[in-house]
């Protein structure tokens, strides 16, 4: 059916699926905060989290089945919402499945830490939902507490305090751009509404306002920052290794998932007529953000630092689809995203299964000879970096993904130089992901190395469905590449293709 | 059919693991052979279609809105290679079964499993007509062979060999991935038929100069032609069997495949041929020196390899039909004896354990069949008659003297020839027939695994010359056929003819390459001295590159991610700076002065004045209470800023937003002794200065021009056509309620309650340390103390007297809680936070919680009873006569009033207890 | 009225911005960020008399965050403080390259 959303039932009903995770959240975080920390506890309150997750999904899903879309208004209801959400879920009951093991492992009895998931994951849902700025806020703010505290969360360690306040003050610093830039861009349209402003700038020619420009550029630093992009990207790694890994995973997946979504949504939608002037920023920030990404991850030692830069060049890649802000680069968004979970999950998870106590162990060479006393998580981890090489048939789904964004900057008007960048930097990371692989597989194990401990199995579940599913997608990617397709955003202003912004009236 | 053939490649590699446990040491290499043999024999069956000349194609849609289809086709040129790989794959698998009986089970089985899955690719990148289904299979072969290469990785040499090879060919198929594409631009398609079909149109394109130089960086890469051709001697620390397979008779020809492929392209770009010849010419004087040079076995003829695929890159580069002839014959003359030659060495060194050529002679008296076979190959090789060696040879003069080019290429062929005749001699002479004695007892012998390899092939070498014409008119015609694109005549050379050109040729070749051979001792002696091309060749100079590389990465790192805080926030600023001003730029649009100054008034200009001044004091003052003070100034003044544009209720919500920040601040550094000392030096406030002077600048040329364009657009545009000011004087709370009904502000009290649980799970331990043994260190002041009930209380009281303001209006809840909290924080500052934690009784999260609760639940009467969620409903009771109208709402509020509360309280006692550790 | 109040709130944004640049101190910066979001509360305001109510509305929003923000940045701030007995930023620097 068709919500009209001025009607508080039928937007009830439009939120149904955030509304049911926020409701269970909140039961959650009751049930978390009272009573002893223990162990047992903790996995409780995990395992009732990845229940409400998967209600949710189901939720989501029953949505996105029936086909349901939305008049103008705060809330955006179409398929390109759902994909969005599907994924973020995914990588929050991954990260959730995770944590359990970790946090019992480093003893770390905090069951509100699979609640904090749970909020930041309602911010993204709602990130995933909105069409209004004030929501975009809303769900960025709400996403990004939750995300500080999970970085802080093992309260005995010291970098992890420093990874905590390197992400807050930064992130509340950029906060204060990306909420200066929504006030501009409200002075300039008289609207926060995404599809508003969209319509504003081309019916009252507000291409050259200068409030308009002042307000877009410090949107793109504060969205920037959240994706991780380059020049915004310091804290990515800093917090990546002093966060605990689980929750490094989930940032490296659901939080670059949904802040992206946003990112195309507001290009796709409210500043499509301003892309004759902001194309070339965003391109060099793509450029800027693959080059700096893989040139520096090729000298990281330490493997979660590694794939925090490996990450920020994947979210170089990523800004090739906003660069394009079109269908084609919103589907390879969410292709190229489900890969990137999955391997970036399975990853994190085997360096979760190999570290000791204490995040000891994850050097890069500590994993030295792997093969030999772990076959099945060399493996995985193989084709876990081959996939975010994007290397063909060994690395599953992620050559797939590499080759939609391609598609995207090729199709007309097609950034030819852009793909070549992507191919280039990609040769770049080739050299960082494959020493992994040569380290596991041809380095003699050094005698006194720690076995690794044994994996429990909510680990082993997630390395094992993360591995099989690149690779059967990656034998068999039609029939997600047909929902990919067919996800895109419905703009409300525009029925077809977007075209090019006509070049700016001088 | 094709994909079946390739499915059941596939799975036969799959199963080769259990099935090489199954079988055990002996037979596991003579029954996994029997998949490559079938499908050879598979193969085969196509023998007439081929001949006829037609091919077989197949066709799969994989992942057509990418495409990406599995496109097969099986011509002539693709039938040639396909019986190479199924034919010397079945012969590899044989003779490792038994080169590799000293390694242990699971190493044999990885290696069983390994070499038949290259054959897979193999078969799959020389079947695929769709480019990127190529490239799949191409970037296969490479990873294979990577881990073929590291087999043994126990030591550093193979894996340095290994990671070398894997960046080097990986590397180049990314080269070809970027030619793909511009291929997919140019043609609209990314079939090779297409490309062969339409090369004219294709040379036209814009990209052809990248499209060439990305489909020459992969075949040099995959085919080890100069500058790359380094990683294939360094490979041969791979299993003999592997190089044998990988490294001579099959990976390394892809690169002349794709070149075979990409020729009519190549010819109808500018100067593309001479390119090709160019670095051919290279390769061959470069691998033909260093064969001269080398010492090991393997690497003699690794080098030897290297120049032979040198003349291949060659042949390509020449037009003409006999090129093409050349060629073709030569990929097969080629994989014959050296693969034969490899399997050889492989015995001797088996045998052995002997990998210098030095060390070795007389090992005829231990292996005579080998001996026989290396000789056969080595004849071949050295391009006598009646061998194929001496066929394809003659082919390759022919080639020549018909091509438009100059006598250099003549000139190198015939050296480089002469050169590979005296290799020819040296690696089956000096190992097997001279220097007796010299192997005392070998540890192996032979066995027939290790036999049928090179004597099938060597004895093939001789019979299919011998026996030319169903070979010619079922593989050679039709795969020349296939890459020349029109069917050639074959007429062979032949001794009956007399003395041709190309005889006389031969016979220089050969009488050079003898006179080499006789003095091959003193030329190597002498080459060997010279050390000059080791330290500038392009293996080190690759080397070079990777070191530079790193070092350079590692100095991006330090001087990107220097961890300092204060940098990284400077460089967002700089960048957001950057950002706007890139927005005038491209807009073409400067800031311009407005024509008339605004009208400043006093009063809200007084004010704005306060309020900088006070946020001036904050950023300048010394000490941390100063700061807060100005701070807390600021935020008063913004406030009354919010009542003079028509906000009172934003501006009571300031007030206690404030307020309580001040409180919170307060407790904070209670807890912590702080201070702030000025720790900079004198170049970082410059610095600072500089930057904060010119982010100053870019926001005031933005603001100025705004003005001017908001009195032009702005107000007068707008307001004639919209005239609304109709937010003055309104209740925003009011607002909320209509227009948003209460989503919103149930949206920011679950931030408010998350924030509380986040407080609480940030600060301290909750089992230990929080009972009442800790002795508060906050200090106590007396006056505070007396006078902190009374004002406890009077805030409580405000505070249900604001949330029952407005009694049919949602609204009071927050500040009302906001007010209530501060009334508690009161008290913790005045007699201790375990004081106020006594006189709340209740949990501060259940107080949250409940509240949250409170607020969903008010909404759902509205639900069920009207099916608005949060739609309030009323209810008018006569008490004692007066009419009390009370509704849903006060439940919303009291909700929002104990969230709000529960969280303060909760960030206060949490403190508490940081503070008692 | 809008004019003054634009140009107010720029100018309080600035002088946050300059604070959270130059000072060392964790809590400082922080307090200065607040500032900035004031600064734009104040933005909105004067906004939302040219535009109707959703500038106000937008206020209240980020008031609420701004809170919350301060709770937990507050909270952190305290644990950085154990870990380092100060909090200044010059000393936080475990992670780099």
């Amino acid at each position: 059916m068709r919500f009209d959303l001025d009607r508080p039932l039928e937007l009830t009903f439009a939120l149904a699926p955030d509304l049911l995770l926020i409701a269970g959240t909140m039961v959650l975080l009751l049930a978390s905060a009272w009573g002893t920390e223990t162990a047992k506890r903790q996995r409780a309150v995990g395992r009732w989290s990845i229940a409400l997750c998967v209600l949710t999904l189901a939720a989501v899903i029953y949505m996105w089945w029936a086909g349901h879309t939305a008049t103008r208004g705060a809330i955006a209801v179409d398929p390109f919402r759902w994909a969005t959400d599907v994924l973020i879920l995914l990588g929050a009951i991954l990260a959730i499945a995770l944590s359990m093991d970790y946090l019992e492992r480093e003893r770390i009895d905090v069951a509100e830490a699979h609640v904090l998931i749970l909020f930041a994951v309602s911010g993204m849902m709602l990130l995933a939902a909105a069409r209004d700025l004030m929501i975009v806020f809303l769900g960025i703010e709400l996403m990004s507490i939750a995300v500080y505290v999970l970085a802080g969360l093992n309260r005995r360690s010291g970098r992890a305090a420093e990874a905590a306040l390197k992400y807050f003050l930064l992130g509340a610093f950029s906060s204060g751009f990306l909420l200066y830039g929504i006030a501009l861009v409200f002075g300039a349209t008289g609207s926060t509404n995404i599809a508003d402003i969209g319509a504003a700038i081309l019916e009252r020619g507000l291409t050259t306002n200068a409030m308009l420009l002042a307000g877009v550029g410090l949107l793109v630093v504060g969205l920037g920052f959240k994706v991780a992009a380059a020049p915004f990207h310091m804290w990515t790694p800093d917090v990546y290794e002093g966060a605990p890994t689980p929750m490094t995973a989930f940032m490296a997946a659901a939080v670059k998932a949904a802040a992206f979504a946003v990112f195309l949504r507001i290009w796709m939608e409210a500043f499509p007529y301003l892309n004759g002037a902001w194309h070339k920023p965003l391109w060099y920030l793509a450029v800027f953000t693959m080059v700096v990404g893989n040139v520096v991850a090729l000298v990281q030692k330490n493997i979660k630092r590694m794939l925090a830069y490996s990450s920020i060049a994947h979210a170089g890649y990523l800004l090739v689809a906003v660069v394009v802000s079109n269908f084609e680069g919103a589907s390879a968004y969410l292709f190229y995203v489900f890969a990137y979970t999955l391997a970036t999950m399975g990853a994190f998870a085997v360096v979760i299964a190999l570290a000791q106590t204490g995040e000891r162990g994850q050097q890069i060479e500590d994993y030295a000879g792997l093969w030999r006393v772990r076959p099945g998580l060399a493996a995985a981890m193989a084709v876990f970096m081959l996939a975010l090489l994007g290397f063909p048939i060994f690395g599953g789904m992620g050559f797939f993904a590499k080759w939609y964004v391609l598609q995207a900057a090729l199709r007309p008007p097609s950034q030819t130089n852009l793909a070549i960048w992507v191919v280039g930097t990609s040769l770049v990371s080739a050299a960082y992901y494959l020493y992994v692989v040569m380290v596991m597989f041809m380095k003699a194990r050094p005698a006194e190395a720690p076995s690794p401990l044994k994996v429990p199995g909510m680990t082993r579940f997630v390395i094992a469905t993360c591995a099989i599913v690149l690779l059967v997608v990656g034998i068999w990617p039609r029939p997600v590449l047909r929902v990919a397709r067919r996800s895109l955003p419905q703009l409300v202003h525009l029925s077809e293709d977007l075209p090019r912004a006509p070049a700016p009236p001088r | 059919m094709i994909a079946w053939l390739l499915g059941f490649a596939f799975l036969g590699s799959c199963a080769a693991w259990p099935l090489s446990f199954l079988f055990g040491r002996r037979a596991s290499g003579w029954l996994l052979a029997l998949v490559p043999a079938s499908l050879f024999v598979a193969f085969l069956d196509f023998v007439p279609t081929i001949a006829a000349g037609r091919a077989v194609e197949w066709r799969m849609t994989w992942a057509p809105s990418l495409g990406v289809d599995l496109t097969l086709r099986l011509d002539g040129f693709s039938f040639l290679f396909a019986l190479l790989i199924t034919g010397i794959g079945a012969l590899v698998v044989v003779y490792a079964g038994d080169y590799l009986s000293n390694e242990s089970a699971p190493s044999r089985a990885r290696f069983f499993t390994l070499i038949l899955l290259f054959m897979t690719a193999m078969l799959g990148a020389v079947l695929s007509d769709n480019l990127l289904v190529l490239f799949l299979f191409w970037e296969a072969t490479s990873i294979l062979s990577f881990l073929l290469i590291g087999f043994h990785a126990d030591s550093p040499h193979p894996r340095r060999a290994a990671l070398m090879a894997l960046r080097v060919t990986a590397g180049g198929g990314l080269a070809l991935l970027a030619a793909i594409i511009l291929v997919g631009m140019s043609l609209g398609s990314y079939l090779l038929t297409d490309v062969t079909a339409r090369a004219y149109e294709l040379a036209q394109s814009p990209w052809i100069v990248p499209i060439l130089i990305g489909v020459l960086i992969a075949a040099f890469t995959k085919s080890a032609q100069f500058p790359f051709h380094f990683w294939l001697p360094n490979a041969m620390q791979a299993p003999t069997p592997a190089s044998a397979y990988l490294h001579s008779a099959t990976m390394v020809k892809l690169g002349i495949y794709l070149l075979a492929r990409f020729e009519p392209v190549i010819g109808a770009a500018p100067r593309g041929r001479d390119t090709l010849i160019a670095f051919a010419l290279a390769t061959m004087l470069i691998a033909a020196f260093q064969a001269l040079r080398a010492e090991n076995f393997k690497t003699v003829l690794a080098y030897s390899t290297v120049a032979s695929l040198g003349i291949l890159v060659m042949l390509v580069g020449l037009d003409g039909p006999i090129a093409t002839v050349a060629m073709v014959g030569f990929v097969l003359a080629h994989a014959l004896y050296k693969a034969t030659l490899f399997f050889c060495a492989g015995s001797v060194l088996h045998a052995t354990g002997l990998s210098k050529l030095r060390a070795m002679g007389g090992l005829v008296r231990f292996l005579p069949v080998t001996a026989v076979a290396a000789a056969l190959a080595s004849l071949s090789m050295a391009g006598l008659p009646p061998f194929v060696g001496f066929i394809s040879k003659e082919f390759l003069f022919e080639a020549q003297i018909q091509s438009s080019w100059n006598a250099v290429p003549m000139a190198v062929a015939v050296l480089v020839n002469a050169v590979l005749v005296a290799v020819a001699g040296v690696v089956t002479l000096r190992p097997f027939f001279l220097g007796r004695g010299k192997v005392k007892h070998v540890k192996h012998g032979e066995t027939p695994a290790l036999l049928v390899g090179p004597v099938v092939l060597s004895l093939l070498g001789l019979l299919l010359s011998l026996e030319p014409d169903w070979i010619t008119a079922a593989v050679m015609r039709p795969a020349v056929a296939a890459v020349y694109g029109a069917d050639v005549a074959l007429e062979l050379p032949s001794l009956r003819h007399g003395v041709t050109q190309t005889l006389a040729l031969s016979a220089v070749v050969v009488g050079i390459g003898a006179l080499i051979l006789r003095f091959w001792g003193p030329i190597h002696a002498h080459l060997r001295s010279r050390t000059l091309i080791d330290r500038y060749d392009t293996e080190h100079a690759f080397e070079a590159i990777t070191r530079r590389g790193g070092r350079l990465a590692a100095a991006t790192a330090r001087w990107v991610q220097h961890g300092d805080l204060r940098k990284y926030l400077w460089v967002v600023l700089a960048s957001g700076m950057a950002f706007v001003i890139w927005g005038h730029v491209a807009t073409g649009r400067w800031p311009r002065l407005p024509d008339t100054l605004p009208g400043w008034r006093i009063g809200p200009a007084a004010v704005a004045l306060i309020g900088i001044g006070g946020a001036f004091a904050a950023v300048r003052a010394r000490t941390l209470v100063s700061t807060m003070v100005a701070v807390g100034l600021t935020g008063f003044v913004a406030a009354l800023t919010f009542m003079m544009n028509g906000a009172p209720d934003l501006a009571l919500t300031q007030f206690a937003v404030e307020s309580l920040i001040v409180v919170l601040l307060t407790l904070v550094l209670l807890v912590l002794p702080l201070d702030a000392p000025s720790t900079r030096t004198r170049r970082e406030r410059t610095l600072d200065a500089s930057l904060a002077a010119a982010f100053s600048l870019v926001v005031f040329g933005v603001l100025v021009d705004m003005s001017t364009t908001s009195r032009a657009t702005l107000i007068s545009d707008f307001f004639a056509a919209h005239s609304y000011v109709s937010a003055f004087g309104r209740n925003v709370v009011n607002v909320i309620l209509v227009d948003f009904r209460g989503f919103d502000t149930l949206g920011e009290t679950t931030v408010i309650a998350l924030s509380a649980i986040l407080a609480w799970s940030l600060l301290g331990p909750r089992t230990s340390g929080a009972g009442g043994a800790a002795v508060a260190r906050g200090r106590t002041i007396f006056i505070l103390s007396m006078t902190s009930r009374l004002f406890f209380w009077l805030l409580t009281v405000l505070s249900v007297l604001i949330l029952l303001r407005g009694h049919n209006q949602i609204g009071g809840g927050f500040v009302g809680g906001l007010t209530a909290a501060l009334g508690f924080a009161l008290i913790s500052l005045a007699d201790g936070t375990d004081r106020a934690r006594a006189m709340l009784r209740v949990h501060p999260i259940s107080l949250a919680g409940g509240g949250l609760f409170l607020a969903i639940a008010s909404g759902l009467p509205g639900l069920i009873l009207h099916g608005d969620f949060l739609r309030h409903l009323w209810l008018e009771i006569d008490v004692f006569g007066i009419p009390i109208k009370q509704g849903t709402t006060l439940p919303f509020d009291l909700g929002v009033y104990l969230v709000v509360l529960g969280t303060v309280l909760a960030f206060l006692f949490g403190l508490r207890r940081e503070a008692a550790r | 009225m809008i004019q003054e109040a634009l140009f107010f709130s720029a100018v309080l944004f600035i002088i946050g911005v300059i604070g959270v640049l130059t000072r060392r101190n964790a809590i400082i910066i922080f307090m200065c960020v607040e500032l900035m979001l004031n600064a734009v509360n104040l933005s909105f305001v004067a906004l939302s008399r040219l535009y109707g109510i959703a500038g106000q509305v937008f206020v209240i929003f980020v008031m609420t965050v701004a809170a919350a923000e301060a709770a937990v940045g507050l909270a952190i701030i305290i644990s950085i403080f154990r870990h380092h007995e100060n909090v200044d930023l010059r000393n936080i620097n475990l992670m780099r390259g």
